[in-house]
């Protein structure tokens, strides 16, 4: 006879430890002892249940793996490739609008041509384009950079096409000496610092050398709030243009829909703001990946309770890049050149910065709608410069702790 | 004539032997080219480490397979590979996407056929005898799912010790208290250390901690109660 079928005989005996359940199910008397020891194990059940929920969360969501995996990628490789593709692996790391990476290259033999992809604007957000040529100004700096450290001139020529309005810069590739910037050699290392900064000033010395970068692009400058009555004028006004934009559905909706709450979204896009990037302690982003996505209206709540309380709060200085017209696509694209090379000369500071457009925001929102803004006049009144206005806003100071990495398309998704 | 037990034992044994097969070829797949296939690997953003530990995992179905083909196999056994068929089944549905969906079907009929070959009553016996044991392993395969799902190599490596250091109390037969609190704690206490912040691993080991001594106390009477269901001497 097998063991499986002399296994039968016991079926329906008796236990002799009431603590257990007999083969039939047929336990003593429940003693005390016994209560106690179900009422444990059921709770024990309980609970590793709840960590089973815990963990699985962990894993989904990538809690333990934040900035790793593919679509991570970009921020490890960008120096491997010396091919003027290389460059482009370079400029996709720029900063640009929501993460929205709003850029096709064309590679061929002799220029890099750089393109704006319209399916990737940010609706009411950004309703004239401006955030959109901004960051494309900023890719176009890092693929400068990238190319005249391989050995390229990169001349640069800005909307050469005037029957394609999306055709917006190119960069030859004749030889040239090779030159590698510091500001290249930080471009893995720039991002976004949403985070608190420390009290510690930004001194004079190096809001002046930040401003210096500017040599070179034509039109466009940075206008500097360092005092704290310039930074609490400024500051009060991005908290009453982040609450105008909260209180505006359809920019709401059109900047949530670049929020990218889980894992498996930012595997899928490769793009969008995500928790990662919210400057938070390393407790309360692991509790905000655990727990469930949160709403839109409670997503806008902490950000204007981050602007309020973290954001305007600790900015050591606020910078505006300034041009004469924020309208002019060229213009912005200058401003974005120089927007990059000031956050690029400010990480080679160990400095942290962050882009604050929600004044701009409302200034454009107000102008498609033809309607008076409080938020252009009042920005123009804080700036002081007779026919300069603000292409875009940011705040700088020392990072309390570093900014996280953004997801990024590769580059065989952004070329053609 | 072939008695009822023995006849399930053979189809189970076959289905987790495909099942165990395929799983690792699609475990294979979502190594080398999970990322070209998103739509059938469920895009994920680690597909190497997902697409090994899937391998992994199969493997022990083929492991299980074998176990089935003895004729002398114990009913713990049975009961265990019912629930680690079961687990593995659900688990993997994770890591490979829709490539686990032959798999995964081929494990979960398994897994029921060697249910019906154990019998419910002794199912229900021994399962209940070893629950604490059970939890602890789980809570193993919860360490190893995160641990998979890490971002440095330390802390992969530091999670799958911790996770395999669960699982070792679990499947020992009678663990000496010492052994069981210096395993658990020497283990897990690197992962710990490494993602605090995570909140669920420190919690985790604490409660394995409590589980696992648990356990042991409790290991002598579940002893009791399963030897029941063993062989009785003819005489």
């Amino acid at each position: 006879m097998t063991i499986l079928t002399n296994l039968s005989r016991s079926d329906g005996g008796p236990s002799r430890d009431p603590a257990v359940d007999t083969p039939a199910g047929k336990a003593g008397p429940m003693t005390r002892r016994s209560m106690l020891h179900h009422v444990g194990v059921g709770v024990a059940t309980v609970v590793v249940a709840g960590i089973g929920v815990g963990s699985y969360r962990v894993f989904d969501n990538g809690v333990l793996e934040t900035g790793h995996g593919n679509a991570y990628d970009a921020w490890a490789n960008w120096r491997n490739d010396p091919t003027p593709l290389g460059a482009v692996a370079a400029a996709i790391l720029a900063a640009n609008p929501h993460n929205t990476q709003p850029w096709i290259f064309h590679v061929t033999a002799d220029s890099i041509q750089l393109f704006a992809d319209p399916s990737r604007r940010t609706g009411t957000l950004d309703v004239r384009d401006r955030e959109h040529h901004i960051g494309l100004g900023c890719a176009l700096e890092n693929l400068v950079l990238a190319l005249t450290s391989r050995g390229y001139l990169a001349n640069v020529t800005l909307l050469p096409d005037p029957s394609d309005p999306t055709h917006v810069a190119t960069a030859g590739l004749a030889a040239g000496a090779r030159e590698v910037s510091p500001l290249y050699d930080v471009i893995g290392d720039r991002h976004s610092n949403r985070g608190p900064y420390t009290e510690k000033a930004v001194p004079i010395e190096v809001t002046d050398s930040l401003g210096a970068v500017a040599a070179g692009l034509e039109g466009a400058g940075v206008r500097w709030f360092t005092t704290p009555s310039e930074r609490a004028a400024l500051g009060a006004l991005i908290i009453a243009a982040t609450e105008a934009i909260v209180n505006d559905e359809e920019q709401s909706k059109d900047s949530f829909a670049w929020f990218r709450s889980s894992r498996d979204d930012v595997d899928t896009h490769m793009d969008g703001l995500t928790l990662d990037v919210q400057g938070l302690t390393p407790l309360v982003l692991a509790a905000a990946k655990i727990l469930p996505a949160t709403s839109r209206a409670a997503g806008d709540n902490f950000w204007l309770d981050q602007t309020r309380t973290v954001h305007t709060a600790t900015a050591a200085a606020y910078g505006v890049i300034t041009v004469s017209n924020p309208d002019d696509p060229a213009q912005r694209l200058i401003g974005g050149r120089l927007l990059q090379r000031i956050h690029l000369a400010a990480t080679v500071h160990g400095l942290a910065l962050q882009h604050m457009n929600q004044v701009t925001e409302r200034v454009d929102r107000d102008a498609s709608l033809d309607r008076p803004s409080s938020f252009a006049s009042g920005m123009d009144a804080l700036l002081d410069q007779p026919d300069q206005h603000a292409l875009s806003t940011f705040r700088i100071g020392h990072p309390v702790r570093a900014g996280r990495l953004s997801p990024r398309r590769p580059v065989n998704q952004v070329t053609r | 004539m072939t008695r009822p037990s023995q006849r399930l034992l053979r189809p189970a044994a076959r289905l987790t032997g495909i099942g165990g097969r395929l799983g690792i070829l699609a475990g294979v797949v979502q190594a080398m080219i999970g990322h070209r296939i998103p739509d059938w690997s469920g895009n994920k953003g680690s597909h190497v480490g997902l697409g090994l530990l899937t391998v992994a995992l199969s493997a022990t179905a083929l492991i299980a397979a074998r176990t089935l083909r003895n004729p002398a196999v114990r009913a713990e056994a049975l009961a265990a590979i019912t629930l680690g068929l079961v687990a593995l089944a659900l688990l993997c549905s994770t890591t490979v996407g829709r490539l686990w969906a032959i798999p995964g079907a081929l494990l979960f009929a398994a897994a029921g056929i060697t249910l019906a070959a154990c019998g419910w009553t002794r199912f229900r016996t021994i399962v209940a005898a070893n629950w604490l044991r059970g939890l602890l392993g789980l809570l193993g395969a919860f360490e190893l799912l995160m641990a998979v799902a890490a971002g440095p190599p330390t802390t992969i490596a530091a999670g799958l010790v911790a996770g395999g250091a669960l699982v070792v109390p679990a499947i020992i037969s009678k663990p000496s208290r010492r052994t069981t609190v210096t395993v658990l704690v020497a283990a897990t206490l690197p992962f710990v250390a490494l993602t605090w912040w995570t909140i669920v691993t420190p919690l985790l080991s604490v409660v394995a901690l409590a589980v696992g001594l648990a356990a042991t106390r409790h290991s002598a009477r579940s002893a009791h109660a399963v030897a029941e269901l063993e062989p009785q001497p003819v005489g």
